[in-house]
C-alpha cells in the first residue's frame, strides 16, 4: 500500500471505527467499500489487523506497567507501616524507660540505704566468708566467727550476689 | 487477557473479598485498567493523573480488602472512587456503598471487544507485534493504545496529551509505518528462507 494512501487512513476516523466496530454506520459503510472496490481488500484487511494487534499490545503493555507501579506502592506502604511501627514501638520503650528508670534508681538507693543502716556483716553461701569493707562491723554472733578469720578478696566482691545478709 | 462477563467478574470479586489473593485482585485490575483509562481520558485528564488515579483506588481497595465483602455493586463503587480520586475528593469508604447512584454504563464501556480483535487477527503478525511494540517510544504506545484500543478521537488524544492533532497523527502514523516494515522485512526473510528450502530439496533430488 502506498504511503500516501496509508496515511490517509490513519487519518481517516471512520477507519479506525471500522476496524474497532465502534459504530455501525462506519462498519456497514467501508464493508460496502471493499466490496465495491475487492482489490482493497487484502490491503484493508492487512492494515486492520494491524491495527487490532498494536492496540491489543499497547493495552497490555499499559495495564502491566501501570500494575507493576501499584505493586511498588503496596510494597512501599508495607515498608512505611513497618517503619511507624518500629518507630511507635522505640517511642514507647523510650517513654517506658523514661518513667521506670528512676523508680528503679529510687528503689536501689532505698533499699541501699536499708542495707547500710541494718547489715553489719555478711557471709558467702559457700563455706568461705570475708569481711567485706563497707560492713566491717562485728557481727556479734558467735557462730558466725569464720567472717573474721577470712581475709578479703576483690574476687569475692564480685559474687555479692550470692550474699546472704546477717540480719 | 480476554473481557470478564458480569456473573465471571462477581464470582471473581467475590473470591477476592473472601480470601483476599492477589490472583483475584490482579484480573479485577487488568479488566477495569481500560474502564477507567476510558473514562479518564474522555474527561480530558492527562495520562498521569489518569493513571495515578487507577492505583490510588486499587491501592486503597487492596488496604481495606477485609472490609469489602459487604459491598455488592463493586462495579459503581470502583468507578465511582475512581472519580471521586479524578476531581481529587476523598474515596468513599464501603460502608457508604447504598447511596450510590447507577453509573451509566455507556460511560463504562470503551467501543473495542478483545474477544473481536482476537479473532481478527492471525497468528504471526500478533506475534512480530508484540515482539516490537516494547521497541515504541513510551509516548508513542501510549497514543496507539488511546486511539487503537480505546478508540478516542485524534482530538481527545491531542488535548489529553496537550499536543497538536498532528503531532498525534504522525506520531501514530510512524508507529505504525515502523511495525509494518518491520513485519514486512521478517515476513520476506521467512519467504527467503522458505524459497531456499525449496531449493536446496529440488537440487537433492535432481542429484539422485
Amino acid at each position: 500500500m502506498q504511503e500516501k494512501n496509508l496515511n490517509e487512513l490513519l487519518k481517516n476516523e471512520t477507519f479506525i471505527n471500522y476496524c474497532l466496530k465502534r459504530n455501525e454506520q462506519d462498519v456497514s459503510e467501508w464493508e460496502n467499500r471493499i466490496k465495491e472496490n475487492p482489490e482493497t481488500k487484502i490491503h484493508l484487511e492487512e492494515l486492520k489487523v494491524l491495527v487490532l494487534a498494536m492496540g491489543l499490545h499497547a493495552g497490555q503493555k499499559a495495564a502491566d506497567q501501570n500494575y507493576l507501579k501499584l505493586r511498588m506502592l503496596i510494597t512501599k506502604g508495607y515498608v512505611l507501616k513497618k517503619r511507624y511501627l518500629l518507630s511507635f514501638f522505640g517511642w514507647i520503650s523510650s517513654a517506658a524507660a523514661v518513667i521506670i528508670l528512676p523508680i528503679v534508681l529510687v528503689f536501689c538507693n532505698l533499699t541501699k540505704e536499708s542495707l547500710h543502716g541494718r547489715v553489719t556483716a555478711v557471709r558467702f553461701l559457700d563455706v568461705s566468708s570475708a569481711k567485706h569493707k563497707e560492713f566491717h562491723q562485728v557481727a556479734g554472733h558467735s557462730q558466725n566467727s569464720l567472717i573474721y578469720s577470712a581475709k578479703y578478696r576483690p574476687e569475692d566482691y564480685v559474687s555479692l550476689n550470692q550474699l546472704k545478709a546477717i540480719m | 487477557m480476554g473481557r470478564l462477563k458480569g456473573s465471571d467478574l462477581k464470582h471473581i470479586w467475590k473470591s477476592f473479598t473472601m480470601s483476599e489473593g492477589e490472583d483475584d485482585f490482579y484480573t479485577i485490575y487488568s479488566h477495569y485498567h481500560h474502564y477507567l483509562s476510558f473514562i479518564g481520558y474522555k474527561r480530558y485528564f492527562s495520562e498521569d493523573i489518569v493513571k495515578d488515579a487507577i492505583n490510588d483506588v486499587f491501592l486503597y481497595l487492596w488496604e481495606n480488602r477485609s472490609s469489602l465483602r459487604n459491598v455488592n455493586s463493586y462495579h459503581n463503587y470502583i468507578v465511582t472512587c475512581f472519580l471521586r480520586k479524578l476531581y481529587r475528593k476523598n474515596i468513599i469508604g464501603p460502608e457508604e456503598v447504598q447511596g450510590l447512584i447507577d453509573v451509566p454504563v455507556m460511560l463504562l464501556s470503551p467501543s473495542v471487544e478483545d474477544q473481536y480483535i482476537q479473532q481478527g487477527m492471525n497468528g504471526t503478525v500478533i506475534q512480530i507485534v508484540k515482539e516490537h511494540i516494547n521497541q515504541l517510544a513510551a509516548k508513542q504506545r501510549n497514543m496507539v493504545y488511546q486511539k487503537f484500543y480505546l478508540g478516542l478521537s485524534y482530538q481527545e488524544i491531542a488535548i489529553t496529551n496537550k499536543v497538536s492533532i498532528n503531532t498525534v497523527y504522525n506520531t501514530i502514523y510512524k508507529a505504525i509505518d515502523k511495525l509494518k516494515s518491520t513485519i514486512t522485512k521478517e515476513q520476506e526473510t521467512y519467504l527467503l528462507i522458505a524459497i531456499g528450502t525449496m531449493i536446496l530439496f529440488f537440487l537433492f533430488f535432481q542429484i539422485q
